[in-house]
């Protein structure tokens, strides 16, 4: 009987203690980073960068990371709705089509969810908030690189394709910051590969037979610098013409280095995931001053992560290399 | 409750432990996640996985008959896009929908016959037709999602009957009319026999190609009813919907019982068990927040217990 006793109340105390102690302890928030072909490079930076834009708000902060390892707006609409189910704090998405997920971007704020878009926006949608790249931006950060290394002047070729409008945009920033600050330097040509590295390899070779003035080839995504390199060294002009890259995929850093491609334009993906994590937590604390975006807290409406030249001088810096080349991995 | 016990008693014994299984998981989801067990969820749970139970019904019947049907990965999106480029046009919605679905019989018909006349094992055939269907996709809408659709149509969509969404409304009168047309209806039941023995079947004067036609087209329709669908819940339509989904679909059918390498196996009860079973573990995956890494894993370790149970623990002698 005695015994007894002493385990209920034993019992009791360490029920007690769970309970309390769990009720001292700050209230645990999660945020739900909702990507398509997860799995990829691109979202594993945003993702880290979310991780630790969780960690600076603090250890209360929990961060999950979901959605289809396919490229399907369909299969990502469900994740949506499934992860609102678990209301978490806030969602942070990059929509894999603009239009697909916006039924279930406004269910996810009608249910309270502050859903913030990132990388890729879904405009139609009652988002908050985008976080995203300037296009136009990033084309002009080429033009100033290429106009620096061809010394303001000489022939370029732009790689792209046509109809798809991040690439679109990126070669109008180009073009324009060429006509800008280097009006000494032409656009003899667009070349279209199709998004393909072997196509920008076959047709960039033929631009450059067809037009010996090309002295610089800019890709406006990230498998036509490396096909571009490839077809100035089968032409045997490495050094003659200068590729200029986009994104730092494996292929275009190891171009970087043996001086092929001679610099990159990286947008910032880290930065992406981190702000959107920062703007999803803002959303969920609204203050005292009415907000644009009741009940939600205040966000801005847009913001860019910015873009930036990686050079292989750059990559000599070994914690620099080591960076890029082991992306983080979830 | 002695009703359900005999119930249960007499239930086929790998629907059974798919049945265990799903009790076990919904407990231990309860106990990790307190919005697992809500009403909320549970709709969610089988909205999310309407469109692969519906085509996996038809799905059953081609695989009982000894055959498979790799195209419904390309119908699928294919009538979502078709469907939303005429409503877009002005169509007349039921009549947009009724060409969707003779487009779908047309492909399930082409099918048939290319089985038929190059005598080519019906997973090559549908195999190139999800290719074809993929790459017409990708041409006929240039790779861009087809949206703004007419407001009338997005207000017809988001119609509910009696609470229930228009997929979720479908599945449960398609499930019913196949449950009991699987089990009453002569020509499913010969897709049975078909199935079991295509030689004796034709003997005892069942017209075979007649039966595989019927299931071939079936499952294109079926494929098509679930596109329409999509087109309504997204209000739009893209050539990247339904990436992978046939595999959805067959697994799907084969967690429920039925044997893919043996014809004349399985059943619809089996295969609705199956799909629930699969909605409950993609769900259970985003509740828990375990990497969806494993999902996959997971999957296909059911799968070989269940190929297991089948034809080594509960084979009948």
């Amino acid at each position: 009987m005695h015994r007894k006793f002493i385990v209920v109340v034993l019992a009791l105390a360490i029920v007690m203690s769970v309970f309390g102690l769990s009720a001292f302890a700050q209230e645990k928030e999660l945020y739900s980073m909702i990507v398509f072909t997860k799995g990829a490079e691109y979202f594993n930076w945003t993702y880290a960068g979310m991780v630790d834009a969780a960690k600076i708000l603090g250890d209360h902060i929990e961060t999950e990371l979901q959605g289809p390892a396919e490229w399907d707006a369909s299969l990502e609409a469900r994740t949506i709705d499934q992860v609102a189910v678990k209301q978490p704090n806030g969602m942070v998405v990059a929509s894999a089509d603009e239009a697909t997920l916006v039924p279930a971007i406004n269910r996810a704020i009608d249910r309270g969810i502050p859903v913030i878009t990132f990388d890729n926006d879904s405009p139609d949608s009652k988002r908050l908030a985008y976080v995203g790249t300037d296009n136009y931006d990033f084309g002009a950060v080429g033009a100033k690189a290429m106009g620096e290394l061809l010394g303001g002047k000489g022939e370029v070729a732009i790689i792209m394709v046509p109809g798809a409008g991040s690439m679109e945009e990126r070669a109008a920033g180009f073009e324009a910051e060429l006509a800008r600050s280097f009006p000494g330097i032409k656009v003899a040509t667009i070349i279209n590969d199709e998004g393909d590295v072997a196509r920008a390899e076959s047709a960039t070779t033929a631009a450059l037979l067809a037009n010996p003035n090309i002295k610089g080839v800019f890709s406006t995504h990230g498998y036509g610098g490396p096909g571009a390199a490839a077809a100035v060294r089968t032409l045997g002009r490495v050094g003659d013409v200068v590729v200029i890259a986009s994104d730092y995929g494996g292929p275009v850093l190891e171009l970087l280095k043996t001086g092929e491609i001679a610099a990159t334009v990286a947008d910032n993906p880290y930065l992406l995931g981190f702000q959107a994590m920062m703007f999803a937590y803002q959303a969920a604390h609204p203050t005292d001053h009415p907000s644009q975006n009741p009940p939600f807290g205040h966000v801005p409406a847009l913001i860019y992560g910015g873009s930036y030249i990686i050079t292989g001088e750059d990559l000599q810096d070994p914690e620099i290399a080591n960076l890029y080349e082991n992306p983080p991995q979830f | 409750m002695n009703k359900v016990i005999k119930a249960v008693r007499g239930m086929d014994k790998q629907m059974g432990v798919i049945l265990f299984l799903l009790v076990v998981i919904t407990i231990v989801m309860a106990l990790d996640n307190p919005y697992f067990l809500t009403v909320h969820n549970f709709t969610v749970m089988a909205e999310g996985f309407l469109f692969e139970g519906i085509m996996a019904l038809a799905m059953t019947l081609v695989i009982v008959s000894g055959g498979i049907d790799i195209s419904v990965g390309g119908v699928f999106p294919l009538s979502a896009i078709l469907m939303a480029l005429m409503v877009r046009s002005g169509y007349n919605y039921y009549l947009a929908m009724l060409i969707v679905l003779l487009v779908a019989a047309m492909i399930g018909f082409i099918n048939n016959e290319l089985r038929r006349i190059l005598k080519i094992h019906p997973m090559i055939v549908t195999m190139a037709m999800l290719l074809t269907l993929r790459g017409l996709n990708l041409a006929i809408t240039d790779g861009r999602v087809i949206s703004r659709l007419p407001l009338g149509f997005i207000e017809m969509a988001n119609k509910r009957l009696m609470g229930l969404s228009w997929p979720m409304l479908a599945y449960i009168v398609l499930a019913m009319v196949w449950f009991v047309l699987s089990k009453k209806q002569r020509s499913f039941l010969h897709v049975y026999f078909v199935g079991g023995n295509p030689a004796s079947a034709a003997l005892s004067g069942i017209r075979t190609e007649n039966v595989y036609r019927m299931v071939y087209m079936l499952s294109s329709m079926l494929a098509a009813v679930a596109g329409i669908l999509a087109t309504m819940v997204y209000n739009s339509a893209s050539s990247n919907f339904g990436q992978g989904i046939e595999m959805r679909v067959i697994t799907a059918v084969a967690i429920g019982g039925a044997s893919l390498t043996r014809g004349g196996i399985g059943s619809i009860e089996g295969t609705i068990l199956g799909s629930l079973f699969l909605a409950m573990i993609y769900n259970a995956f985003i509740m828990s927040g375990v990497s969806a890494y494993y999902q996959d894993v997971f999957t296909g370790l059911m799968l070989v217990i269940a190929v297991v149970l089948r034809t080594q623990v509960f084979r009948k002698e």
